[in-house]
């Protein structure tokens, strides 16, 4: 086996599907997958309970019980980052810009749509013609509107990722927004074990993350809040999501003003002389950053990136009938602005007015307010289709959650020899995947899982597989070009055809 | 047989040394240029440098990738040499090799024969039609 499938993670939202990835890869590395899989996958969905606790105290090996702590939070973790872009305001435009970029992009479709050779990625064709050219003999340069269309989708998309990529020195270390939020996905998963499996089980997690060759990136930004305002989770929480409270309704996605130096400012601010919470404390700075509060900042950004989802909507209605830009356009603009609606809910549920039914509002915790999931592992690590009718994944087709269900359709895929060492055919998880339509239960931004095939199509065309797996690469952009007619040539991805 | 080939780092100065070693070796090799859009990243670089540069050459025949491997390698090695530690990751065809001035000579060895490997199999898959 050549051992390119692996992958190392167990998750991460990704932005540019708009929905948190799960991979089950890893678990085939534990000595007793069998009874640590179906625990894990129950995991995304139920909060984990005795039978999880019994797993892991029945490990004795250290780094298993923290492998297993690590596994069974991982969903809390990715949740953070779907619940702090959907109701910050920096998330908030950032899923707004998302929306715009794809709506955007797409609007090459009907030239798309004569392409009979699509080099990928598109990005490369366009910026770098000759060296395309190079690589297929013969193929023709992009038009010049199309190369228009594509330039101003990535303005959009460069737009959306300043603030993501934007850092700040603080107290003599580098902080950027990413560690911010992945600092907080971090005491989310913290807090998750320690609520099951107990505080000393929550220390482990961490020295394991800070651990030599571990990843103690991600707790860089709580490294430099801790020293300042101690260990307290609640009030680490507290400063680090105020970070994320630029107000994006007034200034630019570009604007310097971004989450690294608002933190930086939190971070100096003064100590207190009398006993001013600390709520009225980030707030009283975050007006001295900006001018505006952590309140004012969230509703100004709403209104804007609501009228960007209108715009969108507005768009989607003049499109054409049939192709994917009007599906992509009609189902972001509808799902995005609903997933705005349900997690600032919850956010601010306290401070909804009392015409609110409160019992309707979902809590801001992960099992409460349920992000879109897709579960993906690769053919050959997960379960071979012989074994498929004993599989936990036959188990799991048809069964609840709360306000989803499983998937019940599953696509096969057959392995490549570089990547397995047998040629049969596999169970490709890549489409098994929560499903909004649950009736009474259904979520409506869960329509997102409905729309990532196409994303990821729009995303791989334009960008090429680097950063989707292989096997996600070959069900989705290339299983799509072929529906399509369309070859797809240049970075067309041998790890998985 | 014409396959390309992505070289990424956060470095820009190890790109533009590379540059010149690469372009005789390549059929067309592009300049050092920031990579301004996140989505086209593995999440370990996006989420964690505030910058990315790119190289893409095409290349028509395996040697000419695997000398620009073996320069790459080079180049890394004497900048450790002077205690810069640097990493970049070569692409080809959706496979992500990482190389970095603090591998172990046997984590080398065996990185650099996955790219070698790679190119191999980029070159046996025609990035055209036949």
């Amino acid at each position: 086996m050549s051992g390119a499938h692996k992958i190392t993670w167990w998750g991460g939202l990704d932005p540019y599907t708009f929905v948190v990835w799960i991979s089950e890869d890893k678990v085939f590395d534990f000595p007793n997958p069998t009874e640590f899989e179906p625990l894990f996958v129950r995991s995304l969905f139920l909060p984990p309970e005795a039978a999880h606790v019994d797993f892991v105290n029945s490990l004795t090996d250290p780094a298993q019980r923290v492998t297993a702590l690590t596994a069974f939070s991982a969903y809390a973790h990715e949740w953070r980052h779907w619940y702090d872009t959907t109701s910050t305001p920096w998330g908030l435009a950032r899923m707004g810009q998302l929306t715009a970029f794809y709506a955007t992009l797409v609007s090459i479709e009907p030239w798309l749509d004569d392409q009979a050779l699509v080099f990928v990625p598109l990005t490369t064709w366009e910026q770098a013609p000759e060296l395309a050219q190079d690589l297929v003999p013969g193929l023709e340069r992009i038009e010049p509107e199309v190369s228009r269309i594509l330039s101003n989708a990535l303005n959009v998309l460069r737009k959306s990722d300043h603030a993501l990529r934007a850092h700040a020195t603080i107290a003599g270390r580098t902080v950027s927004t990413t560690q911010i939020v992945e600092g907080l996905a971090m005491l989310q998963q913290e807090l998750c074990v320690d609520g099951v499996f107990g505080a000393k089980a929550a220390a482990d997690l961490r020295a394991s993350i800070r651990a030599p060759g571990g990843d103690g990136v991600y707790y860089t930004a709580v490294d430099v809040v801790e020293d300042r305002f101690g260990p307290d989770r609640e009030s680490l929480i507290a400063v680090l999501e105020a970070a994320l409270h630029v107000n994006y309704g007034v200034y630019s996605t570009t604007t310097p003003l971004t989450p690294a130096e608002l933190l930086a400012e939190l971070v100096a601010m003064p100590e207190p002389t009398d006993d001013t919470p600390l709520s009225e404390r980030i707030d009283a700075t975050v007006f001295r950053f900006q001018g505006f509060n952590r309140r004012d900042a969230f509703d100004m950004t709403y209104e804007v990136s609501a009228k960007t989802l209108d715009q969108v909507t507005a768009a989607a209605v003049q499109t054409p009938d049939g192709g994917s830009a009007k599906h992509v356009r009609t189902v972001l603009a509808s799902a995005v602005r609903a997933a705005f609606t349900w997690s600032a809910a919850a956010r601010h549920r306290h401070d909804l007015g009392d015409d609110i039914l409160l019992d309707a509002v979902p809590q801001p915790a992960p099992y409460s307010l349920p992000a879109p999931v897709v579960i993906e592992g690769y053919p050959g690590r997960m379960t071979l289709k012989s074994q498929f009718a004993n599989s936990h994944i036959t188990r799991l087709a048809g069964a609840e959650g709360p306000g989803r269900a499983f998937l019940k359709a599953y696509g096969d895929a057959v392995a490549d020899p570089a990547l397995m060492d047998t040629d049969e055919t596999f169970v490709s998880s890549v489409l098994w995947t929560p499903t909004p339509d649950t009736g009474e239960t259904a979520i409506p931004y869960l329509e997102l899982l409905g729309v990532v095939r196409e994303l990821l199509y729009w995303r791989g065309i334009t960008f090429g597989p680097g950063a989707i797996s292989p096997i996600t690469y070959f069900s989705t952009t290339v299983a799509e070009a072929e529906a399509r007619g369309q070859q797809l040539v240049g970075q067309t991805n041998g790890g998985a055809r | 047989m014409s396959f390309m080939v992505e070289v990424y780092s956060s470095d820009v100065s190890l790109l533009t040394d590379f540059h010149p070693t690469i372009k005789p070796l390549a059929r067309v090799a592009t300049a050092p240029a920031e990579v301004l859009d996140a989505a086209s990243l593995d999440l370990d670089l996006a989420t964690l440098v505030g910058e990315v540069f790119r190289i893409a050459a095409s290349f028509g025949e395996l040697g000419g990738a695997i000398s620009a491997v073996d320069a790459l390698v080079g180049l890394m090695q004497r900048r450790k040499k002077t205690g810069v530690t640097t990493t970049a990751e070569v692409v080809v065809d959706g496979t992500k090799i990482t190389f970095s001035g603090d591998l172990t000579p046997e984590q080398l060895a065996d990185r650099v024969q996955r790219a070698r490997d790679a190119f191999a199999a980029a070159a046996g898959a025609s990035p055209g039609p036949p």
